[in-house]
């Protein structure tokens, strides 16, 4: 006979791991083997256009209208040949050699006369609290929320009447350069946040005065920043477009490598028979450059996550 | 049934970084097991292997008679307290406790009930298919137990002639690195100039040296394992026959039997559940108030018994612990230290925990495992490894000031035996001695240790009692901690309550510095340990490296100024010269 | 609402609490709105203040100055060459006679114009001879704006000099010594150091940005434009004109043509900004993984295609999609297209190979960056998931998406307002085109950003006027986003959450 049950017992909650045990190790293993394809993928996109750059600098076919290296519509080889690199410095319509004599310049003066004004303006900022400090900073900012751009017509302008333009322009590109160059301060007040204000009064209680403070004591630790300053410094002028198109208006002369290079292809006829010269134009500009890069990356990262990243 | 056993459970890293070696301890149900031991011993790592956050390199951790060598983290049906808390910075406190509990699938039982609401009986066919399934299960398990057996029983000979090979190499290199050293060595001493620190060719050496014993032990150890395969897995099927044949007899039993009937569900934990386990353990923590804080608004103390709330609401078996305390202030250790006294009787689960401090390995653990660079030392109650320390460095881990330890002399004069020390001579009477004459202990130098609390002040000069001069004294209130100096200059620490000084004037004459004291101990407080470091009652089984402290037996290497250790004794340590 | 405690809160079910938070945020509106306005009324109040101070000190000190200070009245740093501060004196009273020759000269002229700014139009004879030379609109504003800033600037060196008087006035009647040249020039490289660092890049910065910043504002309210072209034409004020044009419906005006480009612009940021942020997240995160060999390697190879001057893999990128490219090409000879794919013609193709390649150029930046933080995560947050049993896909939406949100909060919203001025990508890979005739008579196209449609109106069709309204409502668009993002995140605010 059954009998009448209540149950009064505690409902129990039991943990239910029901899943197959050690197939977790082959799940690992599976999911493992997709991450490595999905990075080989990963690398052949991110590493075959410059592949192919510099496999198109040295593609010396003339006939051949298409810009693809392995296919050539009008079914010949592909021929080799560093001819293109030869035309950069020979032809007078594209002189690249005074492009990047003059991009070499600008960039050797911003890099220096920039970092001098960006670490002043840093360090000043970082330490010392002086009436209106956060006035000025809070005007910074909302000075640069104007698209920069806008300041080129005046300057433009300004610039042409002293003659700074045109072929001349390198100097007037230096000087647009450095003299904003105080607004972008914050990566280096980030890294000088860091540096324990106890050094400086340790420093001012041995007798220094402050200029001393900042030229012996901070500056000497100050590496990572400087180097970082100095090289960001470096290679922005190469990539410049827009304030050195406007400086330059039509005189090649005046032009940098990226209004240069620009030209090569902005048009339909050029595009196609300015192709390969453009590659090699590339090349030589990014060679430099990458090594920099490369060089000076371990800063990059040190400057970009600990200055700017927490703002 | 929680318990927890390891067997042979060894942590070897990619470089060969041999982290715990031949971890064996088997945890009863309910136990509190404290491993303890200075940093880097393996303690953490050994528990991350409990845990399932760290690879077993070698063999195998059983929860609850399962092995759970392959099993993820939270299959383990585990629960962790991490050193740091490692509480989610964005979740409340509540939601912080409840995080797990709304993660997983829950099994319930429900009743089956008939149209009247009242439970049916009759034959639990759900339970006999589940047993069923399960006995198939574990005699499948018994088969491949059984076929295991002959491919370990090779792996562990092919491991043996490796080692037994690279042994070989070790004792040439050992041998040619000695020979680099003593001529390098007599070089400097035919020339009267100083050896250099650090001396590259001793570095090498030692390194050579360290290797190759290592080598030796681990030979040891694979022998004693080939021994243990087959008696261990005689044990495994033998149990496995029990389990099956318990199971036959209940499959027998449902067969024939009405029982009330049960429906197995899955099911998300209800919110009601959950907020009464979380409100229960919050009050057992006495965290009510904060349960709708974020962690940054708490302090370290209230911060950590949430971490122990969380682990709390998972109900689970084993309760594991990674330093919890270390980061508290020393007075909110030594409350939360009282506190998880009294949470152990509340929480009904094994509890294994980790910390290097000695104190609260002896006030919380009912047994201890004392470890030191992977190896474990010994393992006991507290009161085991306070009285019978197996080794010099428990002698000295364990008890605070430390053990005072001196190089003596055991004599035997036929049947007596005492200790000769700095000329004086201190008997040995009762029990110890006897235990002596069993274990039929010859007259040998030894290492004679005797803790601080133990010696006492005598008025006079006697023949068993030590003259020393007091080099400082330090008054702790009840007591004081005498420093006093032995004749050949090695320091000694007393402790002596200040009741037995008398009036505070004669105290302070009585032990001013530069006074000198006689000081005497018992037969019965000494603590004898052989020209190893063993102890002479108390040998263990399998005698361990690293046994010691300051130089007696121990390789030690000297790395540069910068505090490297050069390549060359890096290739040596891994016997590549 | 009734108030709940701690405990019955918990027991509520979830969307009785949103609607709980909901409710007390909107009950909280109209405090903030209070709280706003005492806070503007109290720098108004501070300002009025400051303003009456100056007053008082000009007033006041005329009253009880001596006869040097009142001297200073008109020639400034009379007092301080009379009390024998020689350096500052010569240096105030360097500054009025620069003044009076500026004024003189220059100033004068132009100041005069600068309601109209020039009537007299120049007039081209026959043959390209100039007969009458004409007024220079362009000049008369900038000059007009520099010399209305040197008589601002005058006015403060002037109630400096004023001030000083006062100061050395009281610092006199206690006896105590004035502050010599040659500590003054200590000074500036010791407790005024700042002003010694500051006053070069400040410089740089008032004249070389705020300056043509200031100007381009007022262009906006002139006709400066391919018609109104100095020299040979002039120009004038024209009010709001031209901000009345945005407002304008119609469907080639400029006002629909700034909305589109608006809308696109929006979009455009917020894929660019937010398709990089988590895939490059999730890069980090599979080279970061346990038991992946190799971690470098795949790192570097990433970071190569940031040492590239990015104008370099823009343009070459740019022209692979193109018709006649490289895509195209290898799809056409493998036979797997027969026509080109209409990568730059089509708008909305446009548009998204404009996102997909920028998510080219952008994962790796992306990818540097959140690697460095993720390695920073504690990593028992993530055993403890472990143990408790979360999933690697709860473990990334409880720990490491909160903690990545966090921390990366304003490189976000900086990378947001930096991608709706990105000029490289847009123009060097699509030019902004297709070109779409209904965007105000084709002076933009489909994938134009604001900031690339002022670029063209200026650069092709010398439409200052309109370039500079752009101009301006790009800064307030960016100021308001600031503004809302930064107050309503509070994680901006709360650092120790993450301690």
């Amino acid at each position: 006979m059954a009998e009448q049950t209540n149950v009064a017992t505690p409902v129990v909650y039991i943990p239910d791991n029901g899943r197959k045990k050690g197939s977790q190790k082959k799940n690992k293993r599976i999911a493992n083997t997709v991450i490595y394809i999905v990075l080989v993928l990963i690398s052949i996109i991110w590493i075959f256009p410059f592949i192919f750059i510099v496999l198109e600098s040295f593609r010396v076919d003339p006939a051949c209208q298409v810009p693809n290296p392995f296919f050539s519509m009008s079914g010949k080889p592909f021929v080799w040949g560093f001819d293109n690199y030869a035309v950069l410095f020979t032809d007078p319509k594209y002189p690249f050699g005074k492009w990047y004599l003059n991009t070499f310049i600008i960039a050797l003066f911003t890099a220096i006369l920039q970092t001098i004004i960006v670490l002043c303006m840093s360090y000043t900022l970082s330490r010392s609290r002086f009436k209106g400090r956060k006035l000025l900073m809070n005007a910074m900012l909302v000075i640069g929320m104007f698209p920069g751009f806008l300041t080129m017509l005046v300057l433009y302008k300004v610039l042409s009447s002293m003659g700074l333009s045109g072929s001349n322009s390198v100097p007037g590109l230096i000087l647009v350069y450095i003299a904003s160059s105080g607004m972008g301060y914050h990566v280096s007040k980030g890294f000088f946040d860091t540096v324990p204000k106890a050094l400086d009064e340790a420093a001012r209680i041995d007798g220094a005065n402050r200029a001393q403070v900042l030229y012996k004591i901070i500056l000497p630790m100050a590496k990572p920043i400087v180097i970082y300053t100095v090289l960001t410094a470096f290679m922005a002028p190469w990539g410049d477009f827009v304030f050195a198109s406007i400086l330059a208006k039509a005189d090649t002369d005046g032009y940098n490598v990226a209004v240069g290079l620009y030209k090569f292809i902005s048009s339909k006829t050029t595009r196609t028979s300015k192709y390969t010269t453009f590659c090699a134009g590339g090349v030589l500009v990014s060679i430099p450059v990458s090594i920099l890069f490369m060089f000076m990356q371990k800063y990059y990262v040190e400057g970009v996550t600990g200055g700017a990243v927490k703002g | 049934m929680a318990n927890v056993i390891l067997k042979d459970v060894k942590k070897i890293y990619d470089n060969h970084v041999v982290a715990v070696h031949d971890f064996n301890l088997e945890i009863k149900d309910k136990e509190f097991v404290v491993f303890v031991g200075p940093s880097g011993c393996g303690k953490s790592t050994t528990l991350r292997m409990i845990a399932g956050l760290e690879e077993i390199s070698e063999g195998t951790v059983s929860i609850d008679g399962e092995i759970v060598n392959d099993l993820e983290p939270k299959d383990r049906n585990i629960a962790m307290v991490f050193q740091n808390y490692a509480l989610y910075p964005h979740l409340s406190v509540f939601e912080n406790m409840a995080f797990s509990l709304r993660l997983k699938r829950y099994l319930v039982k429900e009743p089956v009930l008939d149209q009247n609401g009242k439970q049916v009986m009759g034959i639990d066919n759900e339970t006999i298919e589940k047993d069923k399934k399960e006995i198939l299960a574990l005699q499948k398990r018994a088969e491949n137990v059984k076929l295991e057996e002959p491919r370990l029983v090779a792996r562990l000979e092919k491991q043996k002639v490796a080692a037994i090979k690279q042994n070989e190499k070790a004792k040439t290199h050992l041998a040619s690195a000695e020979a680099k050293f003593n001529t390098k060595k007599a070089k400097y001493e035919a020339l009267g100039k100083p050896l250099p620190v650090p001396f590259r060719e001793e570095n090498v050496y030692l390194a050579a040296k360290k290797r190759q014993e290592d080598l030796a032990y681990e030979i040891e150890s694979i022998e004693r394992r080939l021994g243990n395969v087959s008696a261990n897995n005689q044990k495994v099927l033998d149990d496995f026959d029990e389990h099956i044949k318990q199971l036959e007899a209940d499959i027998k039993y449902l067969e024939v039997t009405n029982v009330p009937l049960f429906k197995t569900k899955r099911v998300k934990m209800p919110e009601q559940e959950i907020y009464d386990r979380v409100l229960s353990a919050a009050k057992t923590l006495g965290i009510t108030q904060y349960l709708l804080r974020k962690p940054r608004a708490l302090s370290g103390g209230q911060r950590q018994r949430v971490a122990i709330g969380r682990a709390m609401v998972r109900d689970s078996k084993v309760f594991l612990m990674d330093e919890p305390l270390s980061n508290l202030d020393a007075k909110l250790r030594n409350q939360m230290r009282a506190e998880l006294i009294l949470l152990r009787q509340k929480i009904d689960s094994t509890f294994v925990y980790v910390t290097h401090d000695q104190t609260e390995a002896m006030t919380l653990g009912d047994r201890i495992v004392i470890m030191k660079d992977g190896y474990t030392q010994q393992v006991g109650s507290p009161q085991e490894v306070f009285d019978m320390p197996m080794n010099l460095f428990v002698a000295t881990f364990i008890g605070a000031p430390q053990m005072n330890l001196f190089k003596a002399e055991l004599v035997r004069t036929g049947k007596e035996y005492s200790v000769h020390l700095y000329g004086k001579k201190f008997p040995i009477k009762g029990r110890k001695a006897e235990h002596l004459l069993e274990l039929d202990v010859k007259s040998q130098p030894i290492t004679l240790g005797v803790r601080p609390e133990h010696m006492y002040l005598q008025k006079e000069k006697s023949t068993s009692a030590l003259d020393l001069k007091i080099l400082v004294n330090e008054m702790m209130g009840s007591e004081y901690h005498i420093h006093a100096q032995a004749p050949d200059e090695k320091q000694v620490v007393i402790r002596v309550p200040s009741i037995s000084l008398g009036e505070e004037a004669d105290a302070a004459k009585a032990i001013a510095p530069g006074t000198t004291i006689h000081v005497s101990f018992e037969g019965k407080v000494m603590h004898l340990f052989d020209a190893e470091g063993y102890n002479l009652l108390n040998q263990p089984e399998v005698k361990v490296k690293e046994t010691s402290i300051e130089g007696v037996g121990q390789v030690e290497i000297k790395p540069d100024k910068l505090g490297r250790k050069d390549k060359k004794t890096k290739k040596a340590l891994e016997g590549k010269i | 609402m009734a108030s709940y405690t701690d405990l019955e809160y918990l027991k509520l079910p979830k969307f009785r609490r949103f609607f709980l938070k909901l409710w007390d945020f909107i009950a909280s509106i109209p405090f903030r709105l209070l709280v706003l306005l005492f806070a503007i009324g109290r720098f108004f109040r501070g300002f009025g203040n400051t303003v009456v101070g100056i007053f008082k000190t000009i007033v006041l000190t005329w009253k009880y100055g001596d006869y040097k200070t009142r001297t200073s009245y008109f020639i400034m740093g009379f007092g301080n060459l009379a009390r024998g501060q020689i350096l500052r004196g010569v240096l105030f009273l360097l500054f009025e006679v620069a003044f009076g020759v500026y004024m003189g000269t220059v100033g004068v002229y132009y100041i005069k114009d600068l309601g109209t700014l020039g009537t007299v139009e120049r007039i081209i004879g026959r043959g390209g001879k100039i007969v009458e030379f004409g007024q220079n609109s362009f000049d008369i504003l900038l000059y007009g704006i520099l010399t209305l800033i040197f008589i601002v600037a005058l006015a403060i060196t002037w109630y400096m000099n004023v001030k000083q008087n006062k100061i050395a006035q009281e610092i006199l009647a206690t006896g105590k010594p004035l502050k010599s040249g040659k500590q003054d020039l200590n000074s500036l490289i010791d407790d005024q150091f700042h002003k010694t660092l500051l006053a070069l890049p400040l410089l740089g910065i008032l004249i070389f940005t705020v300056l043509p910043v200031f100007f381009m504002i007022l262009i906006a309210f002139t006709n400066y434009d391919a018609g109104h072209y100095p020299p040979n034409k002039l120009f004038t004020w024209v009010g709001g004109n031209n901000f009345g044009e945005l407002f304008s419906s119609g469907g080639s005006g400029f006002g629909s043509a700034f909305g589109q480009i608006l809308l696109w612009t929006l979009i455009w940021a917020f894929f660019a900004t937010f398709t990089n942020y988590f895939l490059g997240m999730i890069v980090a995160m599979i080279i970061n993984k346990k038991g992946i060999k190799l971690k470098k390697l795949w790192r570097t190879i990433l970071v190569i295609s940031i040492a590239i001057p990015q104008f370099i893999s823009l343009m070459y990128v740019g022209r692979m999609f193109e018709a006649d490219g490289l895509i195209n090409s290898l799809f056409q000879s493998w036979g797997w297209i027969t026509e080109p794919l209409r990568f730059w013609t089509d708008p909305m193709w446009a548009r998204i190979t404009v996102i997909i390649i920028n998510i080219w150029v952008g994962i790796p930046y992306l990818m540097l960056i959140t690697s460095g933080i993720l390695m920073n995560i504690p990593a028992d947050l993530y055993e403890s998931a472990k143990i408790d049993g979360a999933s690697p896909v709860k473990m990334y939406m409880k720990i490491t998406l909160p903690y990545m949100l966090f921390v990366t909060g304003p490189y976000l919203l900086t990378s947001f307002i930096g991608n709706m001025n990105n000029f490289n990508v847009i123009f060097l890979l699509s030019g902004g085109n297709p070109t779409n005739g209904d965007l105000y008579n084709g002076t933009a196209g489909s994938t134009d950003l604001l900031i690339t449609w002022l670029y063209k109106l200026t650069v092709n069709n010398q439409d200052y006027k309109l370039a500079s309204v752009i101009g301006i409502m790009v800064f307030i668009v960016v100021a308001v986003i600031s503004v809302i993002i930064y107050n309503a995140i509070p994680s901006m605010k709360n650092e120790e959450d993450f301690q």
